[in-house]
Order: C-alpha cells, then sequence, then structure tokens
C-alpha cells in the first residue's frame, strides 16, 4: 500500500490526497467504502427521549419559579441570588452528608478527616469566591459554569447512591480544583482591568 | 413542528422571542421539537440510556436559564443546543473518569480498514456501536457524525491531535471486528 493513501489520508483528504485519488481506483472505493460506512452511522434513526424528562423539567421548572418569586423580592441582582442559592445548596450538602454519612458508614478516620478538610477548604474557596464577586462580574464563564455545575451534581449523586468516600473525596477534590481555578481566572481579569 | 430533522429542525426568529419570554406552551414546543435530537446525540456518544436521560433533562434546564443569552439566528439554535448537549455529555463522562483507555499498541493491519466494505447493511449498527469502548464510540461519533474536527476533539479531551486521529482509527478497527464477530 506504500503508493496509496493511508487509512488516516483517507479520513482526511487534502489536495494532494485528491490529485491521487483521481488516477487511483483502489483509494476512490476505499473513500467509497468508508463514506458508506459513514452514511450508515448517519442514518441511524432518531430514539424518542423517555416522557419521564418531560415530567422532570415541569417539576424543576415550577420549584424553580415559586423560589424566584420568593427571592426577587430581596435580591434583584439575579447573578448574586444565584450564587447564594448554590452556597445554600451546597452548605445543605455538606451538612446532610457529613452527618449522614457518618451515621450509616463505618467509620475509617483517615478518609473521614480528608473529607472534612477538603469540604471546609471548598467552603471557603467558594465563600471567598461569592465576596470577590460583588466588585467585579467576569469570575463566572459559561465554561467554569457548565463544570461546576457538573461536579456539583456528581457529588449530589455520589452521596445518592452511596458511593464509596473515596469517590466522593475525589468529586470534592476536583470541586476544590475547579474553585481554584475559577478564582485564580478572577485575579488574571481584575489584573488585566488594571 | 416536528422533531424528525434532528438539531437541523428550523425555528422561526418569533418563536425564540416567545421562548426568552419563558412562555410555558412555547418551551413545551422547544422541548417537543429538540428533545429527541438530545437525547440521540446524548445516548450515540455515551452509549448509556440513563446517562442520556439525565444530560437531556439537563441541558433543557440550562438552555431554559441561558435563552436570553442567545444572541444568534434562529436557523443556529439548534447547533447551539448540540453543542451544549455535546459538551455536557463528555464533561459527564469525564467526571465518570469513562475515558479510560490507554493503547499505545501499534494499529494491526495498517491502511486495510477501507479496502472491502466490511459493515453489512443487514448488522444492527446500533448494539455494535454500544459495544465499542466509550472512548472509540464518542470520538468516532463526534468526528465522523456531528462533524468536529480532530483538533476540536483533541481540545474536548485535552489531548493532542493525533491522539484523536488514531482513535478514530481504532474506533473504526474496534467495528470492523464487532461486525466481523458477529456474522460468525
Amino acid at each position: 500500500m506504500s503508493n496509496h493513501l493511508t487509512d488516516e489520508q483517507i479520513l482526511v483528504l487534502d489536495d494532494i490526497n485528491h490529485i491521487h485519488l483521481t488516477s487511483c481506483e483502489l483509494c476512490q472505493q476505499r473513500l467509497q467504502n468508508r463514506d458508506q460506512i459513514r452514511k450508515q452511522l448517519a442514518a441511524l434513526p432518531l430514539l424518542p427521549a423517555p416522557e419521564i424528562i418531560a415530567h422532570k423539567i415541569e417539576t424543576e421548572l415550577n420549584a424553580r419559579q415559586t423560589s424566584t418569586s420568593l427571592n426577587t423580592a430581596s435580591n434583584n441582582r439575579g447573578f448574586m441570588w444565584r450564587t447564594s442559592l448554590v452556597s445554600m445548596a451546597a452548605s445543605i450538602v455538606v451538612v446532610v452528608a457529613i452527618s449522614w454519612w457518618r451515621v450509616t458508614a463505618p467509620v475509617n478516620d483517615d478518609v473521614y478527616s480528608a473529607l472534612v478538610q477538603i469540604i471546609e477548604k471548598n467552603n471557603q474557596v467558594f465563600k471567598q469566591n461569592s465576596h470577590d464577586i460583588g466588585t467585579t462580574e467576569v469570575f463566572m464563564t459559561m465554561q467554569f459554569d457548565d463544570e461546576l455545575s457538573d461536579i456539583e451534581t456528581a457529588i449530589q449523586r455520589a452521596y445518592l447512591n452511596n458511593s464509596s468516600p473515596e469517590k466522593k473525596l475525589k468529586l470534592w477534590e476536583r470541586r476544590h480544583a475547579l474553585l481554584k481555578k475559577m478564582k485564580q481566572s478572577q485575579l488574571t481579569a481584575t489584573q488585566q482591568q488594571i | 413542528m416536528s422533531s424528525n430533522k434532528g438539531f437541523n429542525q428550523e425555528v422561526s426568529q418569533e418563536f425564540i422571542t416567545q421562548a426568552k419570554t419563558q412562555d410555558p406552551e412555547t418551551l413545551k414546543d422547544l422541548y417537543k421539537c429538540y428533545a429527541d435530537a438530545c437525547f440521540t446525540t446524548a445516548y450515540r456518544l455515551s452509549g448509556d440510556a440513563s446517562l442520556a436521560a439525565d444530560i437531556c433533562h439537563e441541558v433543557f434546564i440550562v438552555m431554559i436559564e441561558k435563552l436570553h443569552s442567545f444572541k444568534g439566528q434562529s436557523v443556529q439554535f439548534g447547533g447551539w443546543m448540540k453543542r451544549i448537549v455535546v459538551n455536557k455529555t463528555i464533561n459527564r463522562m469525564k467526571f465518570e473518569m469513562r475515558f479510560t483507555d490507554i493503547d499505545d499498541s501499534p494499529i494491526e493491519h495498517p491502511n486495510t480498514l477501507f479496502t472491502h466494505q466490511w459493515l453489512d447493511s443487514s448488522i444492527d449498527l446500533h448494539q455494535l456501536l454500544e459495544k465499542l469502548s466509550d472512548q472509540h464510540r464518542t470520538v468516532l461519533w463526534l468526528y465522523e457524525i456531528e462533524g468536529y474536527s480532530h483538533a476540536e476533539i483533541a481540545s474536548m479531551f485535552n489531548k493532542s491531535v493525533s491522539f484523536s486521529k488514531v482513535t478514530v482509527l481504532r474506533a473504526y478497527r474496534s467495528l470492523q471486528q464487532l461486525s466481523e464477530v458477529s456474522h460468525v
């Protein structure tokens, strides 16, 4: 095959490869075979979304609507409302998680104290970040927002699924690392403004 | 509005404007329009129906929250949704540490992947994809179907461009082997 296109070149055709293709029947056939597989993949039908999803979204939106109405009167800054809500939710998770875990799981002091420490670190960085938002709004980019939301969902899921303390510890460490990254990003942005 | 066009389903500018007002009926229509596409994309990437349902749920909540920030034309709306679905799914799979393939072995029989048509149309491709490793399935689907470039995939995985190229080739090879086994 040394005079022919590689599989990689068949996948990404550039101008030179096109020139080879015009004069090589074997590579033309290979390209057709690849296109045929891709068409078969693309022709796979759409799958119906389970109906439960619509109900869950509706329930969540209704709950948020109620919560928003209650919060709007006391706080007109949507961003701050959101962070305080997340902070509150995180605290609830922390308190419930620690007490629940302490009661139900066999106590492993090393992991437990590591968990307590990392949760405390999370809270400190989160509080610091939330405080700094008052002076600059560049803190929460969409990417960070998504990542933080994903980690928090994973943490909640870990507690609901009774995952191992080691797994929970890893998740809290990831959250802490992300919060620190966000903090760093905020500092950089502030310095650039100055 | 039907959902048979997936993310290519077009919605009008008026419809988007109305959705930004958080009108419940419009949001329901928006859901009907894109829910199957969201679920399918998350499923094709992850091979996990439960995770895909979770992603679909999260994506609509995020979409409704961020709708006000959508400044594009209505024809770009499907693409915007698709990007959210893909990012959410990849992020989730990363957090669940599903991308664990570390295969440095040389690719067997290089440059013979497309020398014959090995994917018979009678094969259940849906099942075949489920059997691929998460990493192979996700990268193959992103590159061949969703149209992401090797550079974009490399960036999503925090890896090099050659990682993406090699993974697509390995994924094809796995697909071929699974296809041939299913014939026996």
